[in-house]
């Protein structure tokens, strides 16, 4: 009888991460931070849908933040943000 | 792990940290030129980058080094560099969050590429424990003096490079950490750089903050 193993799935493809990735901390790669302006922030959630690192957080109360301990500081979000809500600000300009 | 400091008791250890893609050829220059120099006024020299940080991810903190001794150098199979004298930061923001100053060698220099004051930088100071270690802080506003080759994919393997050693950023920030830590002199600092004018604009505007137990122009020296 041939021995069994596990069951694995389909091209051993396994439930993504739901939450942060506590290995793979990237925050002190970034040289620039995002500052979102909430009064010209219209909520289009692009940067959110575009960022690559899923570091643009959305909640309906509070709008648009960032999850600064992943941000890279790409700047992709400054970059499609339509009404230029976003700025990109000197790292060294925060103390924290 | 054999150690450096027992096997090449004289050996300046430079490391040069940067960011991955974006500046890693300018650290590479900083590296290469400390080494070159430092060869042609008869020392020996090893200069290298570190693949352990992984430095084609666009933007990671990563390294390169250089070693310069006045012995022939022992020490071949460390690839990388564990007991700096001195440290440059290629890029400012490096300073925070990142723990450049572990295993620095007591009197090390630090040398940071930025248009701020010493003063400003001092409260990022990583880890600020080892700040005692530290003989002198200096500033140098490379980027204003070293622009045109700051991002380039040739040569990231060491193979080849088509844009020169020495002819962008890396240039000035090499002229502020020879003259700010004394490991190379300036003559032959400009006879291996292409940028002769970055190196010695670096050497003449590089501005050191002297640091004495830990704390910035505590102790005055007797004259």
């Amino acid at each position: 009888m041939a021995k069994s193993y596990p069951e694995v799935p389909f091209a051993a493809i396994v439930p993504c991460p739901t939450v942060e990735n506590d290995k793979m901390v990237t925050g002190n790669w970034r040289s620039v931070r995002p500052v979102v302006d909430m009064e010209a922030c219209t909520s289009c959630k692009l940067c959110w849908l575009l960022c690559p690192d899923a570091s643009v957080v959305y909640d309906e109360a509070e709008g648009i933040s960032f999850n600064l301990k992943y941000c890279k500081g790409c700047g992709i979000c400054s970059s499609v943000c339509p009404v230029d809500a976003i700025r990109d600000v000197p790292e060294l300009d925060f103390i924290d | 792990m054999t150690l450096s400091v027992e096997v090449d008791p004289n050996m300046v250890e430079i490391t040069v940290w940067t960011r991955g893609v974006t500046l890693a050829k300018e650290a590479r220059d900083v590296a290469t030129l400390l080494a070159a120099a430092g060869a042609s006024e008869g020392k020996y020299t090893q200069s290298f980058d570190n693949y352990v940080d992984l430095p084609d991810r666009i933007g990671v903190a990563c390294k390169s080094y250089a070693r310069i001794s006045p012995e022939p150098i022992q020490t071949f199979y460390e690839y990388e560099n564990g007991h700096h004298d001195v440290i440059v930061l290629a890029e400012e923001t490096l300073i925070k969050g990142q723990r450049y100053l572990d295993g620095a060698k007591p009197e090390c220099v630090v040398v940071v590429n930025s248009a701020r004051e010493p003063e400003a930088l001092l409260r990022w100071f990583e880890p600020a424990e080892s700040l005692p270690l530290v003989k002198a802080l200096a500033c140098i506003d490379a980027n204003s003096f070293g622009a045109g080759v700051t991002l380039t994919f040739d040569g990231t393997e060491g193979a080849s490079d088509d844009t020169k050693i020495g002819a962008g950023v890396g240039a000035a920030v090499a002229g502020a950490a020879a003259k700010a830590s004394g490991c190379v002199k300036l003559e032959s600092l400009l006879a291996a750089a292409d940028n002769k004018k970055a190196v010695q604009e670096g050497w003449d505007q590089v501005r050191v903050l002297p640091f004495c137990d830990g704390k910035p122009n505590a102790c005055e020296t007797p004259s």
